[in-house]
């Protein structure tokens, strides 16, 4: 199953569920994340049963079908992702995108950026990052 | 503050020979002085003087500082405040340090200026000023016989203007403990206990510290603006509010998301300027130990930021506008006991210092105290002027103090205003609570204190 037709799955699903029982599903993640897509499918299943929903049925096969390639790595011969890796490494990195397609829109610094994490908002984010927990307990 | 500056160098010199066992800047080597300030400065209190003995400039810039200081609280305390709480206790919050000054300001003249700043009576006189300057009396001006009252703390200025100078610091002492207790408590009782506060903790340490008959300073705390009589002393306070309010409804489950940050720049601005006229108005004069508190405090401030900063980024990968806005404010109050008696050197090291420190007092520590002091008054004010007092003990440099600082002094002066702070603060929350309400309902609370105490409601 390609990864178009896992999100298309995963996009059904989750208006269906949305639709019939309420629950919010994350798309994305359903589509990714095989752990979350097996959860999703029992969860499916259950309602299915105890609420009649039967047509959830046929989509949640199809995910957890789907589910069993997600994350599985791609084996590849060493001297072929050596070659891949090499590449990647040559190809210069495209311009970020041009919302207006102008070329004033371009970005502004002409120096090769540092590729040093940023510690001005760019660092990696932690759990008190998320609006939900951002102030939760304190607002420093 | 206070007891270092002098004009004309001349009450240094007076009260050296008063009090012979000062050992902080009062006993200071005297420099040049004039005869009408050694003739002023032999005062044992509150006296006439004649016009004549009046420094035009250091009156000057007295008023100045006190202007600013009044802006560090209307508007700077309401704005920096009123920015970080929730959207429906902004009018609350800023009603809340209007109310305290008004109250504050009329208490100041009637009771708590004269226990503050006069010599008091007796066994009691290192604990307690006295009664001679007490409902609105003194402060006089006679321009017929060419008389005006003076202070024997700051003779070389009118009284009125001293004693309105330390107004200023008796309001923003009582605001500061705003931040703690936001959001739920009844605005009546915040007055009460704002008004039973300054006269019960706050007039008792200043006159302690500042009136050189106090105790501490005969002992010789180093304490240049107010890092023991303003922030530990507040900080302590607003800790024991925070205990005996409980937390807010929701606390610890539920965001809660500050009104507007642009607010609270807007008050640290305000603070940063204002708080010139802080520490170098508390040179009581315009001098050059006021120019190097003016220094030293700007650059405090600088390296407040900066170390805040640096410590919040290493701990979350942030640098938060409310962080260096905190900062800035962590290095302000560290500076504050030290002002006028250490270099520019100096500066740097306890504004870097205090940054970090006061990061760890609004985060880490916060944590470990399990209470809502809600906009981390203990954590910044009482954190960051303990860190000032006893670096101010480490690094004052005698060439500039006229005195070694001694960390045993500043530790046992930092000790004894936190202590009869938490202690008073507990018994003047329990005076309030008997004649007052202290915590609103929680229907009220959760309907926003705007609304349910002041009818009033910020536009959309």
């Amino acid at each position: 199953m390609t990864s178009t037709e896992i999100f298309a799955t995963a996009a059904h699903l989750h208006v269906l569920l949305r639709r019939k029982t309420g629950r919010v599903t994350d798309t994305e993640w359903m589509a990714t994340n095989a752990d979350y897509a097996r959860a999703i499918v029992r969860f499916a299943r259950e309602k299915a049963v105890s609420e009649g929903l039967d047509e959830l049925l046929p989509w949640a096969a199809k995910l957890e079908t789907a589910s069993t390639g997600m994350g599985a790595p791609v084996r590849k011969p060493l001297l072929q992702s050596a070659t891949e890796a090499l590449r990647a490494a040559q190809t210069p990195a495209p311009l970020a995108s041009r919302p207006s397609g102008f070329a004033d829109s371009v970005p502004a610094s002409g120096f090769r950026e540092s590729s040093l994490p940023s510690g001005f908002g760019g660092g990696k984010r932690t759990d008190a990052d998320g609006p939900d927990t951002r102030y939760v307990g304190g607002i420093r | 503050m206070h007891q270092n500056r002098r004009s004309p160098g001349s009450v240094a010199a007076g009260l050296a020979l008063a009090i012979p066992s000062l050992t902080c800047a009062q006993t200071a080597p005297p420099v040049a002085t004039s005869p009408a300030a050694d003739a002023a400065a032999t005062l044992p209190g509150p006296a006439l003087a004649a016009i004549s003995t009046i420094s035009g400039a250091d009156t000057a810039w007295l008023m100045v500082s006190t202007a600013l200081v009044l802006l560090m609280t209307l508007p700077g305390i309401a704005l920096f405040y009123g920015g970080m709480v929730r959207r429906l206790n902004v009018i609350n919050t800023m009603a809340s340090v209007v109310g305290i000054a008004a109250v504050v300001s009329v208490l100041w003249f009637a009771l708590a200026y004269s226990l503050a700043f006069t010599p008091g009576d007796g066994a009691l006189a290192g604990w307690i000023g006295g009664a001679q300057r007490m409902g609105f009396a003194g402060l006089d001006y006679l321009g017929s016989t060419g008389q005006v009252a003076v202070s024997h703390i700051a003779p070389h200025v009118p009284e009125s203007v001293f004693a309105m100078f330390q107004l200023t610091f008796a309001i923003i002492t009582c605001a500061l403990v705003v931040g703690a207790l936001v959001e739920r408590m009844h605005f009546g009782a915040l007055l009460l206990f704002a008004g039973l506060w300054l006269l019960l903790v706050y007039a008792p340490v200043a006159h302690w510290v500042w009136e050189p008959g106090g105790w501490l300073a005969r002992l010789g705390a180093l304490d240049f603006a107010g890092g023991a009589v303003v922030h530990i002393n507040a900080g302590a306070a607003a800790l024991v509010c925070a205990y005996a309010l409980g937390p807010r409804q929701g606390y610890g489950r539920e965001p809660f998301i500050p009104f507007n940050l642009g607010l609270t720049m807007a008050g640290t601005g305000l603070l940063w300027v204002g708080w010139f006229g802080f520490n170098a108005g508390s040179a009581l004069a315009a001098d050059g130990r006021a120019g190097l508190a003016l220094a030293v405090t700007h650059i405090a401030a600088a390296a407040g930021a900066l170390s805040w900063m640096a410590a919040e980024w290493l701990a979350r990968k942030r640098a938060s506008l409310l962080g260096l806005c905190s900062g800035v404010v962590a290095g302000l109050v560290a500076i504050t006991p030290a002002a006028g008696f250490v270099t520019l050197r100096s500066a740097l090291i306890i504004g870097l210092v205090a940054g970090a420190v006061c990061y760890w007092g609004a985060t880490g520590l916060k944590r470990r105290l399990r209470a809502d002091d809600s906009l981390d008054v203990f954590g910044v004010h009482g954190v960051g002027g303990l860190v000032g007092a006893l670096l101010t003990g480490l690094l004052a440099d005698p060439a500039i103090a006229g005195v070694e600082g001694s960390v045993l002094t500043q530790l046992i002066a930092c000790v004894a205003v936190l202590t009869y702070s938490l202690v008073m603060t507990g018994v003047v929350l329990w005076i309030t609570s008997r004649v007052a309400r202290l915590r609103v309902h929680e229907v009220d609370e959760r309907a926003g204190l705007d609304l349910s105490l002041h009818n009033e409601q910020l536009g959309h």
